[in-house]
């Protein structure tokens, strides 16, 4: 590296290599460097090698949100982004892909190609930024958010908003630049380097992440009824068990007024996120409180033009429906997934949403 | 990289780029400014301890080097800085170790706001600082007539946080010339730090489960074992990146710090292994408690073979490492037993001095060497585990059926840091790659920022490990 460093005894009489001047041996070996870094991502992004190379990631801390990415992404890359379900755990729980297209078919006379993004205790302004990231970077006909009256208690429990706000990937797709963002976001041999590196020094939780990735279909649904932390591994939760009362927060209705302004070419429904009837022992008032939260949230969306589906809330009150208080078990699921489909369907037939088909053209 | 970082980089780039075309104190004073300006972000109280340390220490210097009773005030000086590291040590250990119990007990009384975090990089300033007194009074070094010499010998920004540990009559002397930066040298070594510190250790130290360190989440002997030596590596590394980025700035601006590493794991003793780990550290506490305790004994008696002269100095040296560590039970014990192993070492040299290496039959050799390696390794676990820990682990060593073997692939790390540490063997005293030819040299610079780039980028860097000592 330097010149004349380390005189070497030995040395002396040995024909000395060659010295170059320390600029010039720099730039040779930046170019090299990026040589090399070019010649990684052609090689990373050939579907030969991609396939043999780790869980690719984008280092976001929550473990259910870098899945979902990833499959988005490749969701989005085989056919029309028609609609993506966004929402907490709840909401990922209770929908099925494959049954809302079914339903949707049955009303629209075609499928809707749809996707769940479901994001293990997401609340609003997380809910909020990833909206405008999906929308900016899917261009979905139809996005149709998860609500409940949690989002807009200060004590749910719901902590994953730290880790979506401050991730770097979800800065940038945002228009807050960094390098490590850049990078997760642009370069495949990042992606599968964060994978590998995980690999290398937390095997367990690459395990944890391979065996949920391998209970994800490719439209976000569960292949089974595997416990949502699994997914999730220790990242953060849905809504506690009830210890103290809930405390509204009115400063978090304005984190929904910012929900509802997402637009840009992209529909927006928002639908409720089903807890257990029953479970609403947090709320001061219970039941009746929990509903009247609702009616506020739906008024607002209305007031703003935005849809705001509910199925009631005796539709889906069977226990023998739910996995735990507060996610759906697949029977559930599919239940749920076909009223859902229907409703959206009957939006499209009534004027009321633009096709999604049409929007995502 | 956060746009704070940029602008320091380019503020350090400016710095590099414009102190050889100043004159000497203009460029020390802007030195002083930029080292001043880093301690100022990071906390104004820092800045303010560092200056009020330094004022004092540039008028003892003068009343030691010049006064009628210069043994008085070199008394005073190294009262007065032992004073302020035992201070901020013990006082923020107690108060921390209070706020834990308040905690335990329900009463959550936190700090009360006291904050008493270590200013940065005091641990070894305050060294320099009794280094440059107790060389005074022995008139091996000059008292500084510069206010902003001293200063900055204090406050060097590149060995600031976490050394090396500089001697006034090494490092004052290259302040007074102006040298030509070495930018190849200087380079070389900031990527060899860089990739020491952000390929080897944080993959290496990140790698250890949670509460390891606590001793916690240690249950089995092979565990552990895997886990001291990943710890050891990934220490090393660390510690080791952060003095070659430290020096290789140095060498941007023309000024030379001292080594602080020298292949340790290949030493033979303990005593070897402390005269190539933490060079700066141990060569201080050699000149400054070894020797004088070493002094004091030998003319009490002179011939030198008593078991007190041969025991008393090593415990005394790294009884006083142990402590500047932390006031913790772990690092005083440490300090402590490997004291003692290496009065013990001092002992049987003093009867049978360590031949070269070919003179002991090999199953000797391998002998001496497992049982080292095994020492090294126990007093590493108290180290780094604690004396609980270190014991359960101990005595797991011998309940083979109870062990549980590491399921780490971190371990795979080992194989290019001793590839490292082969290359810089082979290239001692130079840099690793050095003498290779342009090509693959390039090629390996290339790999190592290509490196860098991704491992500094896929995770947040973790702080140094000795800027928190």
């Amino acid at each position: 590296m330097s010149r004349g460093e380390g005189k070497d005894p030995g040395a002396e009489g040995r024909p000395r290599p060659r010295r170059f001047g320390p600029a010039r041996q720099t730039a040779s070996a930046i170019v090299l460097a990026a040589a090399a870094l070019l010649a990684a991502e052609a090689a990373a992004r050939v579907p030969a090698v991609s396939s043999r190379l780790p869980l690719p990631s984008r280092g976001i801390a929550h473990p259910s949100l870098d899945l979902r990415v990833e499959l988005a992404d490749r969701w989005a890359r085989s056919g029309p982004a028609e609609c993506v379900i966004l929402g907490p755990s709840s909401t990922g729980a209770a929908v099925r892909p494959a049954v809302i297209s079914a339903a949707f078919r049955e009303s629209a006379g075609r499928g809707l190609r749809a996707f769940d993004f479901g994001v293990a205790g997401m609340a609003l302004p997380g809910a909020s930024a990833l909206g405008r990231v999906i929308v900016e970077r899917y261009r979905p006909g139809l996005l149709v958010v998860g609500v409940f009256p949690y989002h807009v208690m200060r004590n749910a429990a719901l902590d994953a908003d730290d880790l979506i706000l401050s991730d770097p990937w979800v800065r940038q797709r945002l228009g807050h630049s960094s390098l490590r963002g850049w990078m997760a976001d642009r370069l495949v041999s990042f992606r599968a380097f964060l994978g590998a590196r995980q690999w290398l020094e937390k095997p367990t939780e690459y395990a944890a992440r391979a065996r949920a990735a391998a209970n994800l279909e490719p439209t976000g649904d569960r292949v089974s009824d595997a416990p949502v932390a699994e997914e999730n591994g220790a990242g953060p939760g849905t809504p506690g068990p009830a210890r103290e009362p809930l405390v509204a927060a009115p400063d978090m209705f304005r984190d929904f007024e910012r929900l509802l302004d997402l637009g840009s070419g992209t529909t927006l429904v928002l639908v409720e996120a089903l807890v257990r009837p029953g479970s609403h022992g947090r709320f001061a008032r219970g039941g009746p409180e929990y509903r009247r939260i609702l009616d506020d949230l739906a008024a607002a969306a209305r007031r703003r033009g935005v849809p705001f589906l509910r199925p009631g809330p005796r539709r889906f009150g069977e226990p023998a429906l739910w996995r735990d208080r507060n996610h759906m078990n697949r029977r559930g699921a599919e239940l749920y997934s076909r009223w859902l489909g229907g409703r959206l369907a009957s939006l499209v037939r009534d004027g009321r949403i633009p096709d999604p088909a049409q929007a995502s053209k | 990289m956060t746009a704070a970082a940029m602008g320091a980089l380019a503020a350090g780039g400016l710095v590099v780029a414009v102190s050889p075309r100043l004159p000497r104190r203009p460029r020390n004073l802007l030195w002083l400014a930029g080292s001043y300006a880093l301690v100022l972000a990071v906390s104004p109280t820092f800045a303010v301890i560092l200056a009020a340390v330094t004022a004092a220490d540039f008028g003892l210097g003068f009343l030691v080097g010049r006064s009628a009773r210069p043994g008085r005030w070199l008394a005073a000086g190294v009262a007065f800085n032992v004073a302020v590291l035992l201070a901020f040590k013990l006082a923020g250990f107690y108060v921390r170790e209070a706020a834990g119990l308040a905690a335990r007990l329900g009463i959550g009384a936190g700090t009360g706001g006291l904050g008493l975090l270590l200013p940065i990089g005091l641990s070894y300033y305050v060294l320099q600082a009794v280094s440059y007194l107790v060389d005074v009074r022995r008139r091996q070094t000059p008292v500084c007539a510069d206010p902003a010499d001293f200063a900055l010998y204090m406050a060097f920004l590149p060995k600031l946080a976490a050394g090396p540990i500089e001697r006034a009559g090494a490092f004052l002397p290259q302040l007074a010339r102006a040298r030509a930066p070495r930018l190849a040298g200087g380079g070389g070594l900031i990527v060899l730090g860089l990739f020491r510190k952000v390929v080897l250790a944080d993959p290496l130290l990140g790698s250890l489960p949670a509460g390891w360190a606590a001793g916690s989440a240690v249950t089995s002997f092979p565990e552990a074992a895997a886990g001291l030596v990943v710890f050891a590596c990934g220490l090393y590394n660390d510690f080791a990146g952060y003095t070659d980025i430290a020096r290789g700035t140095g060498r941007l601006l023309g000024i030379d710090l001292s080594r602080n590493f020298d292949l340790p794991f290949f030493a033979r003793t303990l005593s070897e292994f402390w005269s190539r780990w933490h060079m700066s550290l141990s060569s201080w506490i050699r000149d400054y408690v070894y020797l004088p305790a070493a002094r004091a004994l030998i003319r009490r008696d002179p011939s030198g073979r008593s078991i007190a002269a041969a025991a008393l100095p090593p415990l005394a040296a790294m009884m006083a490492s142990g402590l500047w560590h932390g006031p913790q039970a772990r690092y005083l014990v440490w300090g402590g037993l490997m004291g003692a192993w290496m009065a013990g070492e001092r002992l049987a040299a003093v009867r049978r001095p360590i031949g070269p290496p070919g003179a002991k039959p090999l199953a000797a050799r391998v002998a001496s060497r497992a049982l080292f390696l095994a020492v090294v390794a126990g007093l590493f676990s108290v180290f780094a585990l604690g004396v609980p820990a270190a014991l359960r682990v101990a005595a797991d060593a011998f309940n083979p059926a109870a062990w549980r073997w590491p399921g780490s692939r971190a371990l795979w790390l080992l194989v290019p840091a001793m590839a490292l540490e082969v290359a810089q063997l082979r290239a001692r005293p130079g840099l690793p790659f050095e003498r290779w030819r342009e090509g693959p040299r390039t090629a390996a610079v290339a790999a190592a920022l290509l490196a860098i780039l991704f491992f500094s980028q896929s995770r947040l860097v973790r702080p140094f490990i000795y800027q928190g000592f």
